[in-house]
């Protein structure tokens, strides 16, 4: 997993229940890593590990923080990482989600050590589109839930998304419906 | 080379391909505007000159149409009049011959040039890298951006060590106590002035910061009582590199050093250890005067025959006297730590409580004793059942802390209440004997005074009278004086004697006054002499009691016996009567000091010392007195004595 991304999982539990939570919680994954790298590849398990401590650290559900930090990763942890790129990755909701397969597309390319998943979008209509969502890492839809609700705030839509495919349900890969309604930024 | 396919553009697919593509006729003149360049520059339109929005940057000539045809073929790069943004390409003949198109996109160096020409990802054709570039710029400032976080991070870090490394220089060199610090080659990374001090160190503590001290122990031995002791155990703390604390060192000066041994470790790597000496000669030396004075008050207080009891500020008990506990009736293990209030409740009678001075003493902080006078002291019930009266007394303990417990200081006064009301039945009973004859003596007296023709043989008997009760009056106060004799501890002039013939005497002394009475003195058993080795004065007044009493208390027309015999090495003297006897319960404080047994619902007339006296003799002369006694039906009392008492 991008180091980025365990970054911050660090941030958004130090931002909101102090940097001795997250001692702790790294003590209670056996992560003894001192500064996450942005661009370096982390094993999975250490951020799934990281997740079930907060979990019982917080003594919150590990879909919970899961989704916490997808809307935390679109409104603060990307804007700053990201910057210019993530202003210019799209004008809209949809727009922006449309460009999501040649952003990951390009990111594989940078770095080869990543996997990052793979996205498609379908069926757009005025106001919705279907996003199918590829990865080969189980457990990290509530995260990608997060960051689809982040993007409704920063582009100041109300965002309704529908599971309407999983791999739970024989499908190869998850797929949402998501509606926007202008003017709802929730 | 084979050429390339005829893969059929149209211009749409042109414009798809190359979304950045313009166009312009012979004289410079704009044809076509690219659908992502029309969105970078707004007002780059068709029919424009083409100078008024581009200049020619590489090759570095002037736009101009004779010039153009020397482009081909070669990387050219435009820049915008306006922004100084570049567009990078190439450019090709228009197939008709009408012109030329610029196949290209911008060249941007940083992301942000994107929004700032209001463009998007999007805007870029797939194959176009540009975008690449710019997700790889984004990359490195990330990157730059981390390693920015990390040199912040260690600049704190290292501030902050640097902070600490002040604070404990500044902690080591204000510290009491001794303090070296060494590396694992044992150099000096920190040691304090009072380390320099206590082993006599001519030198400032900075200056030996970085100095060997392999052969410090050995330099330093000879001021320890036992110098190898001390090579040893510092080698043994640096071999075992385990935290040692408080050992005990003696200075040949006579002063006791505390040390500790701390090695340091860290991420389970040895990096050196700490050494504390602190001087204790002080702390010891109070702790030796502490532990005595602990010795002598713990001494005190077991010597001491009150009570004594020590709470917390609780009133849980912490200390006990042996007196206390005695006197409670229980052992220290069941009394410590328990409430103080609980154990001694206190009854003003024998039915109303007391309050709870514990408490109160507890609560207000002011001392609470018990009156001095009798009437104020104070009933106890014992944990063993008994009831007791005590005198006591309760103090707040004043320490450091407002409320450090309390002390409370107890008597049994039990036997004294028992003398005390003792005493005052004596002198009731005694004020009341000396006043019957005293009275009586003066009225005879005034009568033969005040009557001088009074015949003489009136006048003989009234003297008679008066002399009888002088006789009483006499042997009262010699009965006081004998007991004051004895209580003061008087020495027996033991002599041989034979006691049947002595007590023949007495029996002849006393038979005309059992006469008056129609009281038989009757001699019991065989009249045979029986020598005793005794104080032969103190001796007949046993029997003088005994027989006076027996004679006291008998009817007229009763009868009074006296035997004596030997029975292996005692001697019994036997003295009964056929009186008016004496009841169970009296019994066991018949030979109590000042008692006196109801008789006949009344007290008996006497001092109530006779009996003690004789007991006391007794047993001074190491005998033993028994009675038995029937109420209605008479008494005897049996004395044994020693025939040859052992001292």
């Amino acid at each position: 997993m991008y180091g980025l991304v365990n970054r911050a999982v660090e941030k958004l539990v130090c931002s909101r229940f102090g940097e001795p939570a997250w001692e702790r919680i790294k003590a209670r994954a056996g992560v003894d890593v001192e500064f996450f790298a942005s661009n370096e590849s982390y094993p999975d398990s250490m951020t799934y590990g990281l997740v079930a401590a907060a979990s019982a650290e917080l003594g919150l559900p590990a879909a919970t923080i899961l989704e916490s930090f997808g809307e935390y990763w679109v409104l603060e942890v990307a804007p700053a990482g990201y910057g210019a790129m993530l202003d210019s990755a799209g004008r809209t909701l949809p727009d922006f989600l449309e460009n999501l397969p040649h952003f990951h597309t390009r990111v594989a390319m940078i770095f080869p050590n990543l996997q990052p998943p793979r996205f498609e979008t379908s069926d757009r209509t005025q106001d919705s589109l279907v996003l199918h969502y590829h990865s080969n890492r189980l457990g990290l839809e509530p995260f990608l839930l997060g960051i689809i609700r982040g993007l409704g705030k920063r582009f100041q839509v109300a965002v309704q998304v529908d599971h309407i495919g999983s791999r739970g349900t024989g499908s190869d890969h998850e797929t949402f419906r998501i509606t926007w309604s202008a003017g709802g930024a929730a | 080379m084979t050429p390339p396919p005829d893969i059929g553009l149209d211009a749409a697919q042109v414009g798809d391909v190359f979304p950045f593509h313009f166009a312009f006729d012979r004289d410079l003149q704009v044809l076509a505007v690219g659908r992502s360049l029309g969105r970078m520059l707004p007002g780059f339109r068709v029919g424009q000159a083409l100078a008024d929005t581009l200049l020619l940057y590489r090759p570095s000539l002037p736009l101009e149409p004779g010039r153009i045809p020397s482009l081909h073929g070669q990387p050219v790069i435009f820049r915008t009049v306006a922004s100084k943004d570049w567009l990078r390409g190439q450019l090709l003949p228009l197939a008709d011959g009408s012109g030329w198109i610029f196949l290209g996109s911008p060249w941007f160096t940083q992301p942000s040039d994107l929004q700032r020409n209001g463009l998007e990802v999007g805007d870029f054709a797939a194959h176009d890298t540009v975008a690449d570039v710019l997700q790889i710029l984004q990359a490195q400032q990330m990157a730059f951006d981390d390693m920015k976080a990390i040199m912040q991070k260690l600049s704190q870090q290292r501030a902050e060590s640097r902070r600490l490394s002040a604070r404990l220089s500044a902690l080591i060199g204000n510290l009491r106590g001794g303090v070296l610090v060494e590396d694992p080659e044992r150099r000096i990374l920190i040691v304090n002035q009072a380390f320099c001090t206590l082993f006599g160190i001519p030198a400032d503590p900075v200056e030996l910061v970085g100095l060997d001290c392999s052969n410090s122990a050995e330099q330093s031995k000879h001021l320890f009582a036992e110098p190898e002791a001390f090579v040893t155990g510092i080698r043994l703390a640096l071999e075992n590199r385990r935290t040692l604390t408080g050992e005990i060192l003696t200075l040949r000066s006579g002063h006791i050093l505390e040390r500790d041994y701390v090695p340091i470790f860290s991420e389970g790597s040895y990096q050196g250890h700490l050494w504390h000496y602190r001087d204790i000669t002080d702390r010891i030396t109070a702790e030796r005067a502490l532990r005595l004075e602990t010795s002598r008050l713990s001494v005190t207080l077991a010597n001491i025959v009150d009570g004594v009891i020590t709470t917390d500020s609780a009133g849980a008990i912490t200390l006990l006297n042996t007196a206390a506990l005695r006197i409670l009736g229980a052992s220290e293990s069941e009394l410590l730590g328990f409430p103080l209030a609980e154990v001694f409740r206190l009854r003003r009678s024998n039915t109303s409580a007391d309050g709870d001075p514990v408490a109160q003493v507890l609560g207000s902080g002011v001392a609470w004793e018990t009156g001095s006078s009798r009437n104020e002291w104070r009933w106890l019930d014992t944990l063993d059942g008994r009831q007791l009266r005590v005198v006591a007394s309760i103090a707040p303990i004043r320490g450091s802390v407002d409320n450090a417990g309390l002390i409370l200081v107890f008597r049994d006064v039990s036997k004294e209440f028992e003398v005390e009301e003792l005493k005052r039945d004596f002198v009731s009973a005694v004020s009341h004997e000396l006043r019957t004859p005293i009275t009586s003596m003066k009225g005879f007296l005034d009568t033969v005074l005040g009557d001088p023709e009074m015949p003489v043989e009136v006048r003989t008997e009234f003297l008679g009278v008066v002399r009888s009760q002088l006789k009483r009056l006499a042997g009262m106060v010699e009965k006081i004086l004998q007991f004051s004799r004895l209580e003061a501890g008087q020495k027996m002039e033991l002599a041989a004697f034979d006691l049947t013939a002595l007590a023949g005497e007495i029996v002849a002394e006393l038979t005309p006054i059992s006469g008056s009475r129609s009281v038989a003195i009757d001699w019991d058993g065989p009249n045979i002499p029986v020598e005793i080795l005794a104080d032969r004065e103190q001796i007949r007044s046993v029997l003088v009691n005994l027989l006076t009493n027996a004679i006291k208390f008998t009817p007229d027309g009763g009868s009074v016996g006296i035997g004596v015999r030997e029975d292996g090495g005692e001697t019994v003297v036997a003295v009964r009567d056929t009186g008016i006897g004496i009841r169970a319960e009296d019994l066991p404080n018949l030979f109590q000091r000042f008692y006196r047994a109801p008789s006949s619902g009344q007290h008996a007339p006497g001092t109530g010392l006779g009996l003690s006296i004789v007991k006391e003799i007794v047993q001074r002369h190491g005998g033993q007195i028994h009675v038995d006694s029937r109420p209605g039906e008479g008494s005897t009392f049996t004395v044994r004595l020693p025939t040859r008492p052992s001292a």
